[in-house]
């Protein structure tokens, strides 16, 4: 495993907001690596923290955010940065480069006055790049392509011109414009129809299987996170707890939130109950003692109440963050 | 929706421009309104005290007449504030029905009133009051009023028309609807106490539309005076040259400043309400 | 708009034949007693004048009015019996372009950058002091800050010369495209215009900072960010044009409010555009430049909405297409 090129280290990363009833603990101790060429899928509720990960690794958090301690280190090449200590104009430069985000609200990610077309020179001539238009041009278009878009039609459109599945295909488009090596993706289906979910599931499948691309996929949506994932780790209240590859995480999750979140998504096929974790998220602000999920798990016990756990070795490259892994014997087919 | 009187100046007072807006206009109405009656107007000419600066006798000076402007200052809010409490009032009447009516009907009711409305606000206020104000001889302030009011309400209307649109669709008049409460009950019952918040702020807009025109108009000597307000001293101050004289400026300025105080305190106190009625600009 | 001005057309026909003192007979009385004309006589005078004939039916007249119209007739003026009031309004008309245009584009372009400035310093020192100024200044009418204008710059500090704030050029110098007189309008011109530009500098300022502050939360801007655009870029092409657009309808109603500001400020400043105009044919009773003036004036308005409409459909590709 050592072996393998980590693209992407996280290390000790803590992440607040300071607001005015408080510092709301967004990220809380992320050591998490992403290897070259593999999808990692992010999985957690809102506000466990995931989004606020992702715009730190691109340094694009706003005013009221603090990096309290931590080092995202990016390396290719041989060349090693630790990008949150970057100055602003390379960070810029950085940003679509190298790591590419598509965000999650597809829908409102486009200026209004200005063409598509407008938006791909904007993005090339900011990165100094000298194409003649014909070069941009063949580059996009083989882009619209892969994406399954009519190039002509969508470059001359201004957005409101676009449906909601056209804008999200572009978004992808233009994310992989200048060759990055990383692609987040945050929510990549959500507020889109079914019909259209599945295609973009489709098109993210291509990607993966025809460029060598290292992902990031932030989702809610374990279907998603099934099919394109090498490996899923689970946040809650900000932390990771639990890490693993993705057999092991649906077949044999060890942490009860990661079992809640297998049984909670419906199937065509299955009749048994369903099943939704009780309880709500804590209050990140003024986080309890201990491990944060106690308060909703069943196994809890006083020791999981007093000293939050640290990430447990399961087997190989499958970690989990509970004092009692071992005992719980409560899989998806219990 | 309906906020208790505790709730209002507790908002209120978190708002510090438009609490102290808010004060500004109570001192200027009791002023006004409440201060003549333990002062008494002094409209005697004394010829040998014309355009004297501020002393202790006089604390604004004198005017072109020998009067005591400070006398005359106190005096000289009720007329303005009675033509902009009248217009207002007048406008924010008419605005409402018309605008209810309109946004609730529909329809061709609706085309037509708008269009009434569009065509009314295209054309200028101030040049079309200075020629009616050549035809029509103003004999009170209740005429000048009624008309500025005629001429104020399309803006009001709009705006009421569109929140009238808004909440039409809402949960609460659906019910109404369905327990077939009808029309009239649900306008005036159900709909509009849910817009006060605008109709309270578009009648300080009609107010200081007001205030606009009838002090231009009395600048401009295009309507009749009654002895003295603000306006008039203002008109006097330029016409019969205090401007001219460092010590008579403040025939010119204390005028000024009144006017300038009450269209401020106006617009901050609607600019708070702003505020206490609608609970997300409040930053909660 | 065509509609709309059809509108005002008809109705200033009607203000001045169903107004109660209505003008026509006044001025007929008047001559028949004070002049020792006959009925017919001061008729006659009194048609060539109005160009119109109080003894044909009122839908003759206002056919002969139309008529009149669409030629450019706008008749005489009572006062000055032998010019014609188009071609007098001829003569005042550019100078209240001239004032008002510069004005309003002065008042616009100072009223966006200050507004943006106060949208990105928000909260700063510089934002609050300009929010407070901006605030106060909207409040006072425009023309009480002619007169303290007056008052101060032109007569107690003596900062610009008393000439200057008297008419719209120097009487002696000969109108014309030399450079002698261009400077002597422009200095002129610039209280009017200060005038102006301070009455409607501060809401400009208001609404640009809100504006612009609402197009910064959006997410297209995050986006662009995301994609390593420049600051400048950004700026520019993605706050400012989304943060300006909606400011271009607000153009055409500030040209109405300036208008009718101006027939009191060019009073104030006896600068002959056509609010001077206005007021001075309103004082003397002078009724077909009165009726003249104010056709034109709300005419221009109307066609500035209009404009506006237009530009701001051209402007904004949701409604474009």
């Amino acid at each position: 495993m050592s072996k393998l090129h980590k693209i992407l280290k996280i290390e000790n990363l803590n992440v607040v907001y300071r607001i005015r009833r408080g510092d709301v603990k967004a990220v809380r101790n992320v050591n998490l690596d992403l290897i070259k060429g593999e999808t990692l899928a992010v999985m957690g509720e809102s506000g466990s923290g995931k989004t606020t990960l992702a715009m730190t690794i691109l340094r694009l958090l706003p005013d009221a955010a603090r990096v309290l301690t931590g080092k995202i280190i990016y390396s290719n090449d041989g060349k090693e940065v630790d990008l949150l200590k970057l100055d602003d104009n390379t960070m810029r430069k950085f940003r679509w480069k190298e790591i590419a985000m598509v965000f999650q609200a597809a829908q409102n990610a486009f200026n209004p006055l200005i063409t598509i077309w407008e938006h791909v020179k904007d993005t090339y001539r900011d990165h100094g790049i000298k194409a003649s238009k014909n070069e941009m041009l063949s580059k996009v278009e083989k882009l619209m392509e892969l994406v399954q878009l009519e190039s002509k039609r969508v470059l001359n459109s201004y957005p409101h011109e676009l449906s909601g599945g056209m804008k999200q295909r572009t978004l992808i488009a233009l994310a992989l414009l200048l060759d990055p090596k990383v692609l987040i993706l945050d929510e990549p289906t959500t507020a889109l129809d079914i019909l259209t979910q599945r295609n973009i599931l489709e098109l993210l499948k291509d990607i993966k299987r025809n460029l060598s691309l290292s992902m990031i996929l932030i989702s809610h949506d374990l279907a998603i996170a099934a099919e394109l994932a090498d490996r899923i780790v689970t946040f809650y209240a900000g932390s990771m707890v639990e890490l693993g590859n993705v057999n092991d995480i649906f077949y044999d999750p060890k942490h009860p939130y990661t079992q809640g979140l297998i049984r909670s998504v419906p199937t065509v096929s299955r009749e048994k109950q369903l099943y939704s974790i009780p309880g709500s998220p804590p209050d990140l602000i003024n986080l309890p003692s201990g491990c944060k999920f106690a308060p909703r798990c069943k196994f809890a016990t006083d020791k999981c109440r007093g000293e939050e756990p640290q990430l447990d070795y399961v087997k190989e490259g499958h970690y989990v963050a509970c004092y009692r892994w071992r005992d719980i014997n409560n899989g998806p087919n219990n | 929706m309906k906020s208790g009187i505790k709730l209002f100046f507790y908002h209120l007072r978190k708002n510090k421009v438009g609490f102290a807006g808010f004060i500004v206009l109570l001192a200027l109405i009791f002023m006004s309104y409440i201060l003549p009656y333990f002062v008494p107007l002094d409209m005697e000419t004394r010829v040998n005290e014309i355009f004297k600066p501020p002393s202790w006798k006089h604390p604004l000076g004198t005017d072109f007449q020998g009067r005591d402007i400070l006398n005359q200052i106190i005096h000289g809010g009720k007329d303005v504030m009675n033509v902009a409490f009248m217009a207002g009032l007048i406008s924010t009447a008419i605005a409402v029905s018309l605008g209810a009516v309109s946004g609730f009907v529909g329809g061709k009711v609706d085309m037509v009133l708008t269009s009434i409305a569009d065509i009314i606000l295209t054309i200028p206020h101030f040049p079309l009051l200075a020629v009616l104000a050549a035809f029509i001889d103003f004999k009170s302030s209740v005429g000048l009023a009624t008309l500025l009011g005629l001429l104020s309400w399309p803006g009001a209307m709009r705006s009421i028309r569109a929140q009238v649109l808004s909440l039409k669709e809402r949960d609460f008049v659906e019910a109404a609807r369905v327990l077939d409460l009808g029309t009239g009950h649900i306008v005036f019952k159900e709909i509009i106490p849910n817009m006060m918040n605008y109709i309270v702020m578009n009648m300080i807009f009609s107010m200081r539309s007001a205030v606009y025109s009838q002090v231009g108009l009395i600048i401009l000597g295009f309507v009749p005076f009654t002895s003295t307000n603000w306006g008039v001293m203002i008109h006097y101050a330029w016409s019969r040259g205090a401007i001219f004289f460092k010590g008579s400026l403040m025939y010119l300025l204390a005028p000024i400043a009144m006017i300038a105080l009450f269209q401020w305190s106006l617009v901050s106190f609607a600019r708070a309400l702003e505020g206490v009625f609608n609970p997300r600009l409040r930053g909660e | 708009m065509l509609f709309v001005i059809y509108v005002v057309v008809t109705f200033t026909f009607f203000l001045i034949r169903l107004m109660p003192s209505n003008p026509v007979e006044v001025y007929i009385e008047d001559l028949m007693t004070n002049y020792a004309m006959s009925y017919d006589q001061a008729k006659n005078l009194a048609a060539s004048l109005f160009s119109y004939d109080i003894d044909r039916p009122l839908w003759l007249q206002y056919l002969d009015y139309m008529k009149n119209l669409l030629h450019g007739d706008l008749g005489k003026s009572i006062v000055s019996s032998n010019m014609s009031v188009s071609k007098m309004m001829a003569t005042f008309i550019p100078w209240t372009i001239f004032s008002v245009g510069s004005a309003l584009l002065i008042s616009f372009f100072l009223g966006v950058i200050l507004g943006r400035i106060m949208a990105y310093k928000r909260g700063s020192v510089l934002d609050h002091t300009l929010t407070t100024l901006a605030s106060i200044v909207t409040a006072i009418p425009s023309y009480l800050i002619a007169l303290i204008l007056l008052v101060f710059i032109g007569i107690h500090l003596k900062i610009i010369p008393l000439k200057y704030l008297r008419g719209a050029y120097s009487p002696g110098i000969k109108p014309g495209f030399n450079l002698k007189f261009i400077l002597d309008a422009i200095a002129h011109a610039v209280m009017p215009v200060t005038t102006y530009v301070i009455s409607t500098v501060g809401s400009w300022m208001l609404s640009m900072k809100s504006n612009t502050l609402n197009v910064l939360g959006e997410d297209y801007i995050l986006a662009a960010k995301a994609r390593g655009l420049r600051e400048g870029t950004i700026t520019r092409k993605y706050v400012g044009k989304n943060a300006m657009l909606p400011l271009v309808t607000s153009l055409a109603i500030s040209m109405g409010f300036v208008f009718g500001g101006s027939v009191i400020i060019e009073n104030i400043f006896s600068y002959r555009g056509m609010g001077w105009l206005l007021s001075s044919s309103i004082s003397t009773r002078d009724y077909t430049v009165m009726q003249g003036v104010f056709l034109v004036i709300t005419i221009s308005v109307v066609l500035a909405n209009f404009i506006a409409e237009l530009l701001y459909a051209k402007l904004d590709p949701r409604i474009r297409r």
